[in-house]
């Protein structure tokens, strides 16, 4: 059966494609094939062909044999660097990915740079009349993308004030927010932070290395690094101190006296060169704690701190560093290793990165605007099970999922309940005699943190502990159990002026006519996804649609309720 | 109980004669590896429980006690008869009372059923490297997957090829399941394809997670989001398709095993006189204790009884160590004790329970199930009191880190009590004609005992047999 009845018309729809110029069509009756669906690349019989051979995946180089993508590709114009550097890798095997059409890129771009997926007014008010480019930068322009690159970092340094003073924390997520300001660099933010109280008051020993390598150079430092490296952090020590907002706060100091005469060879490492990290005692000989030779970090001159930060410096000064921080930002923007995928483009960066001094805003920006995050992420392919046979991931825009958080804080204000978020700094919020230290949760009655989001949170992976529990993206059976419940809550509780208000799509509460629950649904579905269901979900809906009219005890209510919950777990609202 | 102390002064002073084999060792030896030989117990009806100890775990200080000091500060102790390995001295030795209450009787200390433990001592990731691995995500390459470079979980492998998800089964069957949050424990459950074990932060959360109403939903529902979700799947590329399946997947066994998620039983905390396999939510909580660790094990317990075919219970040990957990680079001296008496708290309970549950093939679950363990590495880097300045110690992959120690425990390990794979007291490294176990072939033991076959993804790799 197909639908046959008018769908609700919403004006948005009309101007779908606006943002991309109308180049990949869309609006209110697209069917797939309109919405701009990538198709594979031409197959290997095509390409034999056309270059005499299978597709070859190591096009960097490979391909330089046949000359045509090359050529191709040099027959183009670029003003993105990515485009350019994967360009014999798409345009040059034929591929001509479409571009996402403007709903599924304002969602796209919305997700990533404001933590939420848009609600139609938000589409028509942000979105609608803007390029990706100009929406790319007015989102960056916003401070969600400062927020949620801050988030990144928590997520890397593990942030957690049970373990750390609040204060460092919220010093050391100020710095991130910087960086993404572009008032930093990646090396003056390294340099920083290799060393801040809140890094140092998180690990010790070996494992000050083991995070540096994680944060900056991307990978786990061997053994032999770790033990080679680690002198350079061996002043570092903590403090008990008496905080009237944590009780367990413990204050950062350098105790001078850890490679003190005649033991300077403890805080000396050969590994990147010969570098003696060495602050010397102010009083000679004075072994008492607290005394004058514990310096707390407040009390630390710039002078010291110039030494103290020579780990930092150095973590900089490696040929990784840049790479580190491209390859996290194609994963986070991209969702797969592009870096890997395609190393020219990740040099192509890095080279951008070394011309530009370490900003990271213009990186983010690259990768946002090139043709592996703005093309559309319809794709047809013959299905196969052996993913050797699997086209490129570049070839298409990117699917990701959507963090747990996310998704809560989306699903929470289409039902038109409060959007409280985690306080991406403090997934447990300290306490002392003077009541509970700062942070960006709502307010219970009683004066404590408002945790009910974060909890729902971590049932999917999101808002997590950091000591136990590390941030996920979790599916199978028991998310989707999880989603199912909380959806369940949320489409009971939503309010009347929700967006995804379930009752206000049924009209006539007798009315169980196949057209009523068409238009239920295309409602419920737009208010979460801007337009209505595709077309080629027709099939699937109708079966629903003409089981619930045999069913008794499916009212147009109940559809209506049903509807909005899975629409809210749906794969179309999950993924994007 | 008096505690022996073997430390390095007294140990060389008894003159054991692992100390002598050591002296005479040659300085370049190539250990040999462990043979497959005697047949190992196979049946589709068995099980697997695994306990994964997160962030590097001491394991030679709890089970492989007869080393130096250094190794092992806490001494050794005597176990049950029968008990070649040494029974660490960070042990508590008494039973554990809370069953009397409830009529039973109480559960024993873990020096009392040592000899149906058999220890591994020479566990390793990489048998016949130049050096252990001392990271921690090479090493949850390794104990996730099996392989160096990471791929689909040792859970979600058994949930992709066990005979009772492929073929089939007269009963409900359960998938397997991961429950903790751990970044060494999550891995085991990370995709093979489409495939996603049972994925449980906690008890406590899947209590959440569940519900009143167990993910419940009309069958007109079902089908207009199956064929929302089947739309978004037929339109993307075939490596969005997998992802996108994961989610359609997990939601058709929401509805396939909602009678499970009703059952009151699994609200192990919340529901202490719902029943099942013959023990009630009172008793597992009064045999396994109430940790975090017991109540996820109540509830591993479970899921066993529903048929999965293995679980992993992730344990984060205390957090009074200063990084946290089984990490114990500083505040070792306090966090250790708790975390190795926690554990052996619940591995008592485990060993007590097993047996008071009627397995559908007959006997108890203690007949038809292996419990284990894993972890990244042990830990070194320590000085002569057995620490490092910071009061812990680390991980270099040197072989104080490198060797660990693995037990296996159940009705199936017919060698309990004995130690396979020693270590050179003073070195940690293994001795001079002892096997060196690879922490796949200990996973390809799980997998026999489950009768899959795992020469597909470990070829050459044979099962670890010793305890058989």
């Amino acid at each position: 059966m197909r639908r046959t009845v008018p769908r609700r018309s919403i004006g948005v729809f009309l101007a779908i494609c606006a943002c991309n110029g109308g180049s990949s069509g869309g609006g209110d009756n697209e069917t797939a094939g309109e919405t701009g669906t990538a198709t594979a690349p031409m197959t290997s019989a095509a390409v034999d062909e056309s270059s005499g051979g299978a597709v070859d995946d190591s096009a960097d180089t490979g391909m330089a044999d046949t000359g045509e993508p090359a050529e191709i590709c040099d027959g183009l114009e670029f003003d993105n660097v990515i485009d350019e550097a994967a360009c014999p890798k798409i345009q040059g095997i034929g591929v001509e990915p479409p571009p996402a059409d403007g709903v599924e890129f304002c969602r796209r771009a919305f997700i990533d740079l404001r933590g939420e997926s848009p609600t139609d007014l938000e589409y028509e008010q942000v979105c609608k009349y803007k390029t990706p480019a100009e929406l790319v930068d007015a989102f960056m322009a916003q401070p969600e993308y400062v927020r949620l690159s801050q988030r990144v970092w928590a997520d890397l340094f593990q942030m957690n004030s049970l373990v750390t003073h609040y204060a460092y924390i919220a010093d050391l997520d100020a710095r991130a927010g910087e960086l993404h300001q572009g008032t930093l660099t990646l090396g003056q933010f390294a340099e920083i932070a290799a060393t801040h109280p809140a890094f140092v008051g998180r690990w010790d020993g070996n494992d000050l290395v083991a995070f540096s390598f994680r944060a900056f150079l991307g990978r786990e430092a061997t053994p032999a690094e770790r033990l080679a490296l680690e002198p350079m952090w061996r002043l570092w020590e903590e403090r008990s101190v008496v905080d009237p907002m944590q009780s367990n706060a413990k204050n950062v100091v350098v105790n001078t006296l850890n490679c003190a005469a005649p033991n300077q060879a403890d805080c000396h490492s050969d590994f990147w060169g010969d570098e003696t990290v060495i602050i010397a005692p102010p009083v000679p000989g004075d072994v008492s704690d607290p005394g004058p030779n514990i310096i707390d970090q407040s009390m630390l001159t710039t002078e010291q701190w110039d030494v103290l930060r020579r780990p930092g410096q150095l973590m900089a000064s490696q040929a990784a560093f840049y790479e580190s921080y491209v390859d996290r930002a194609l994963m986070r923007y991209l969702g797969y290793d592009a870096g890997a995928e395609i190393p020219l483009a990740r040099q192509a960066l890095v080279d951008m990165m070394n011309e530009n001094g370490g900003n990271v805003r213009e990186i983010d920006r690259e990768i946002l605007t090139s043709i592996l995050y703005v093309s559309t992420n319809r794709y047809e392919e013959v299905d196969d099970p052996d993913d050797e046979n699997w086209d490129a991931p570049y070839l298409s825009g990117p699917v990701k999922q959507m963090d747990a958080e996310d998704w809560l804080r989306s699903a929470y204000k289409l039902a038109g309940m409060p959007v409280l978020g985690c306080d991406h700094r403090y997934p447990d919020v300290q306490s002392g005699a003077g009541g509970f230290h700062p942070h960006t949760y709502a307010v219970l009655g009683n004066g404590s943190p408002d945790y009910l989001l974060r909890d729902k949170a971590q049932l999917l992976g999101g808002c997590p502990d950091r000591v136990g529990q590390f941030r996920e993206t979790r599916t199978g059976l028991i998310a989707a159990l999880t989603q199912a419940t909380l959806t369940a809550e949320l489409c009971e509780m939503a309010s009347i002026d929700a967006p995804i208000y379930p009752l206000s799509v049924v009209d006539d509460p007798n009315d169980k006519s196949e057209e009523a629950l068409w238009e239920a649904v295309d409602q419920v579905y737009s208010a979460a996804l801007v337009r209505p269901v595709l077309e080629g979900a027709n099939e699937g809906v109708d079966q629903g649609i003409t089981l619930c009219r045999d069913d008794l005890e499916c009212t147009p209510t109940e559809f209506a309720i049903q509807a909005c919950r899975l629409v809210l777990k749906s794969a179309d609202f999950f993924y994007y | 109980m008096s505690k022996f102390f073997a430390n390095r002064r007294n140990f060389l002073k008894v003159g054991l004669g692992g100390a002598a084999a050591a002296a005479v060792a040659p300085h370049l030896w190539i250990p040999r590896t462990s043979r497959a030989g005697m047949a190992i117990p196979s049946s589709r009806h068995n099980q697997v429980l695994l306990f994964s100890l997160d962030g590097g775990a001491r394991t030679a200080a709890m089970f492989n006690g007869n080393v130096d000091g250094r190794w092992n500060p806490y001494g050794v102790q005597a176990g049950s008869a029968g008990t070649e390995w040494g029974v660490s001295g960070v042990f508590d030795n008494l039973p554990y009372q809370d069953t009397v209450a409830l009529g039973m009787l109480p559960v024993p200390a873990i020096t009392a059923i040592s000899h149906e433990i058999a220890v591994l001592g020479s566990i390793d990731h990489t048998p016949g490297a130049s050096s252990g691995v001392g990271d921690h995500q090479t090493a949850r390459n390794w104990i996730g997957s099996g392989l160096a470079e990471g791929g689909p979980g040792i859970i979600s492998r058994i949930y992709s090829g066990h005979k009772n998800y492929t073929e089939g089964s007269n009963g409900l069957v359960f998938p397997p399941a991961v429950i903790g949050t751990g970044q060494a424990t999550t891995p085991l459950g990370a995709p093979d394809g489409s495939i996603t074990p049972v994925m449980v932060p906690s008890h406590s959360e899947f209590v959440a997670q569940n519900g009143d109403d167990a993910g419940g939903q009309p069958v007109w529902a079902r089908a207009l989001e199956a064929g929302l979700d089947g739309y978004a799947m037929k339109s993307r590329s075939n490596r969005h398709k997998q992802v996108i399946a994961r989610l359609a997947n997990g939601k058709a066994n929401v509805e396939a095993f909602r009678n499970v998620f009703l059952d009151p039983a699994l609200k192990v905390e919340t529901e202490p006189t719902a029943t099942a396999n013959g023990l009630t939510n009172a008793q597992l909580a009064a045999i396994l204790g109430t940790s975090q660790l017991g109540r996820d094990t109540a509830l591993a317990l479970r899921f066993l009884g529903y048929g999965s075919a293995a679980v992993c219970v992730g344990d984060a040990g205390d957090n009074g160590a200063s990084v946290g957990g089984w990490d114990t680079h500083s505040g070792e001296m306090t966090a250790y004790p708790m975390s190795a008496n926690n554990l052996a708290r619940v591995l008592c309970g485990v060993n007590y329970a097993l047996k008071l549950m009627p397995h559908p093939e007959g006997g108890t679950y203690w007949d038809h199930t292996i419990v284990g363990c894993l972890t990244e590495f042990g830990r070194d880097n320590v000085m002569e009191n057995g620490y490092n300045s910071g009061g812990g110690s680390d991980h270099t992959g040197g072989p104080g880190s490198r060797y660990q120690s693995y037990f296996a425990m159940g009705g199936l390990v017919t060698k309990g009590g004995q130690f396979f794979g020693r270590t050179d007291p003073m070195s940690m490294e293994v001795m001079a004609n002892e096997p060196v176990f690879g922490t796949t072939a200990y996973y390809a033991m799980m997998m026999s005992v489950l009768d899959i076959d795992s020469s597909t993804f470990w070829p050459g790799v044979e099962p670890v047999n010793a305890v058989f």
